[in-house]
């Protein structure tokens, strides 16, 4: 394994007692849609010249000077760290634990709302306010909007609206 | 009945639309798409790296995406960077499904406020034709809205507020400030047999139910039943002229670069804000030395694509801002209209979108602070699923420092020059940018948000391509008259967004599909 990249993905997600590090996730990943600008990102990090992941200190100050020096690179090699590590069913499961996020893709299940409001609470909502554009139409069709706010459109109706 | 052969380019949400009403009306209508099918069983929604996926090879970024239908849009002399998609369906491929339609106002800029210009139609023209697609893509929705002209009962109740979507509807109301759920191209019940949809979110990544519309599934079942052709994997590479300056045939190239020529008695171009100049500029011939249409050298000028910025908040606790589709659930127009004394002509609108993923999240989102390093999770938990975004979408002018051109320095693959974006915000909606971010921050202060944070336009956002062959009454300084024809090439029509005479501030395709059918219904009322 390369040193650098054990040092850039071990600096980004050094982990916690809940979270597993980068080390034990990125490597283990492929990510075959990778773009050309990350795999070269991830080329270009490989040889950086950095502290190992046992001075941290070291490793984040070399870190930051590499983000202020070659953004471009850093950002690209931390989309595909990232990229590696939230896609990894372990770190998926401590994202369900922590915060009750489903592990799994988006579909076939998905995420359905539950509190599913059908009637929604507007109440700021008692004036006709759009704004007229000097045509006849406008001034007819605002004034039967306000008129008979309950009134029920039809698509018939609304055809002969060029031509009122 | 009338008869015409009908090449559209291009198979999005306008070239369906136009196919299915041509078709319908008895036309000989063949469609030319540079892209394939998009299969929704292909959605990346179903497997575990969706999100990376969203970031690459699915992103809308065709430059990012680099699909072999993409062409090359060079951008870097651009802020905002494109967002298309070449295959059957179009950009509604990659949509997010927001549909609210043009206010009257909006057509009457000039008029009415002495910015941009008017254009030749109004709202009351295209009424009956929003209705018609809405009846067609099925919207979901609630009618009734006070600030908009009636329009029909929706065909599906709106979308779930949520969470945050509660929270912000409260806040609004004791703010005092319109909103009202959003119209949606998105169904919340089964329609015209598509299901509803089940919340998954990245509504931009493609829709695996089917409950999301996208001119694949919603028009082109029904124009290839009525009998329109649709060919695919073809790249049209110019579009020719006769003796007489009328438009004759297209050239375009299959998969395997063979080059082929299909003649017509009307052309019509639905490629989008981007394609549609690009083409019409690299179709000049001695007899159009500009490009097509471009006698008012309008062609690929005017280009309008609504800066956005993203104002997020944080709670403190949940508000799940995972669950549901993510891109809208309500809106205020609060800030729609002129007023003078905000410094800025027209407005705003502010939409609801709800928050990313966990990988869109951790690399901060709309704007978020996370850090990477020792407090990176730390942080993440505190933010993911605890944040929701207010976009705040200004109404572009045109501005001339605003177009896109030919640069042949890039081509694709069958040696048609790229397509080159300049785009800078101009002064009035960076006006229009700095109030819009003052309300939203008010709006999630309001709402309980305990941090706000803001980018200040989204870069990613060139979804809204609008104006490149503008519509117009004067020939000297406009590309297509009321009825989508070009003043130069009488049978060349345009109907995709280019022809945007204004940008209005909210989302265009139910407006560029109304304004697709009933181009359709002219053709054939002036064939009959």
């Amino acid at each position: 394994m390369n040193a650098a990249l054990n040092s850039f993905v071990a600096g980004l997600l050094p982990g916690s007692d809940i979270w597993p590090s980068g080390l034990e996730i990125v490597f283990d990943v492929e990510l075959p849609t990778a773009t050309i600008e990350m795999r070269q990102a991830w080329e270009e990090v490989s040889t950086w010249i950095l502290p190992p992941t046992t001075e941290p200190v070291e490793l984040q100050q070399a870190l930051q000077r590499y983000q202020a020096s070659d953004s471009a690179t850093f950002d690209q090699g931390m989309l595909m760290a990232y990229g590696c590590y939230y896609s990894h069913p372990r770190v998926l499961a401590v994202i369900e634990q922590r915060c009750g996020y489903s592990a799994r893709p988006p579909q076939p299940l998905g995420h359905p709302v539950t509190d599913r409001v059908q009637v929604h609470p507007i109440s700021a909502l008692n004036d006709v306010r759009w704004r007229l554009d000097g045509t006849a139409q406008a001034e007819q069709i605002q004034q039967i909007q306000r008129s008979q706010p309950a009134h029920i459109w039809t698509e018939e109706e609304i055809s002969t609206w060029p031509t009122l | 009945m009338v008869s015409a052969r009908v090449v559209i380019i291009g198979s999005g949400a306008t070239g369906a639309a136009f196919a299915w009403r041509a078709a319908t009306s008895g036309l000989d209508v063949t469609c030319l798409e540079r892209g394939r099918w998009a299969l929704p069983e292909s959605t990346p929604s179903v497997s575990s790296d969706w999100e990376v996926r969203r970031i690459t090879d699915r992103s809308p970024n065709p430059n990012v995406r680099r699909s072999a239908a993409d062409y090359p849009i060079l951008d870097d002399t651009s802020v905002i960077k494109p967002a298309t998609f070449n295959g059957v369906g179009g950009s509604t491929v990659l949509w997010s499904a927001h549909a609210p339609r043009f206010r009257p106002s909006d057509f009457k800029v000039e008029s009415l406020d002495g910015v941009g210009s008017d254009w030749p139609i109004n709202y009351w023209d295209l009424a009956p034709y929003y209705e018609l697609n809405d009846r067609i893509v099925g919207v979901s929705g609630r009618s009734g809205d006070p600030g908009n002209p009636p329009r029909t009962p929706r065909q599906t109740p709106p979308v779930p507020l949520g969470d945050a979507g509660t929270r912000v509807g409260a806040a609004l109301n004791r703010l005092g400030w319109h909103w009202w759920p959003t119209d949606g191209q998105l169904l919340t019940e089964s329609y015209d047999g598509r299901p509803a949809c089940n919340g998954c979110g990245p509504c931009e990544m493609g829709c695996f139910t089917g409950a999301r519309a996208s001119a694949d599934i919603t028009y082109w079942p029904k124009a290839l039943d009525a009998g329109a052709q649709l060919i695919t994997g073809a790249a049209v590479t110019r579009i020719n002229t006769g003796p007489d300056g009328l438009a004759t045939s297209v050239t375009w190239c299959d998969e395997s670069g063979d080059e082929h020529l299909t003649e017509a008695d009307v052309i019509v171009m639905a490629g989008n804000g981007i394609g549609t100049p690009r083409l019409l500029l690299a179709s000049a011939n001695p007899s159009h030395p500009t490009g097509l249409a471009n006698s008012s050298h309008q062609v690929g000028k005017n280009l309008m694509l609504h800066p956005i910025a993203g104002v997020t908040g944080v709670w403190d606790d949940r508000v799940e801002g995972w669950s549901g589709n993510d891109a809208f659930c309500l809106l205020t127009q609060h800030f729609y209209e002129t007023d003078e004394s905000r410094g800025f002509a027209r407005g705003y609108e502010i939409q609801l979108t709800r928050s990313q993923g966990p990988l869109l999240s951790a690399l901060g989102g709309f704007g978020m602070d996370i850090s990477w390093g020792e407090n990176h999770h730390e942080r993440f938990e505190q933010l993911f699923g605890h944040s929701a975004t207010l976009a705040v979408t200004c109404e572009d002018l045109p501005d001339a420092r605003n177009f896109i051109e030919l640069d042949a320095s890039a081509t694709d693959a069958f040696g048609v020059p790229a397509a080159r974006m300049h785009y800078s915000v101009e002064e009035n909606a960076d006006r229009m940018l700095d109030h819009g971010i003052a309300s939203a921050t008010e709006l999630l202060r309001e709402a309980g948000a305990r941090e706000i944070s803001t980018t200040r336009v989204l870069p990613g956002a060139g979804f809204h391509l609008m104006g490149t062959a503008r519509m117009g009454s004067d020939p000297a300084t406009s590309v297509v008259d009321s009825h989508c024809r070009t003043h130069d090439v009488p049978n060349l029509l345009i109907v995709d967004g280019s022809v945007f005479a204004s940008a209005a501030a909210v989302n265009p395709t139910p407006t560029m599909q109304a304004i697709a059918l009933r181009a359709a219904d002219q053709l054939v009322d002036s064939l009959a």
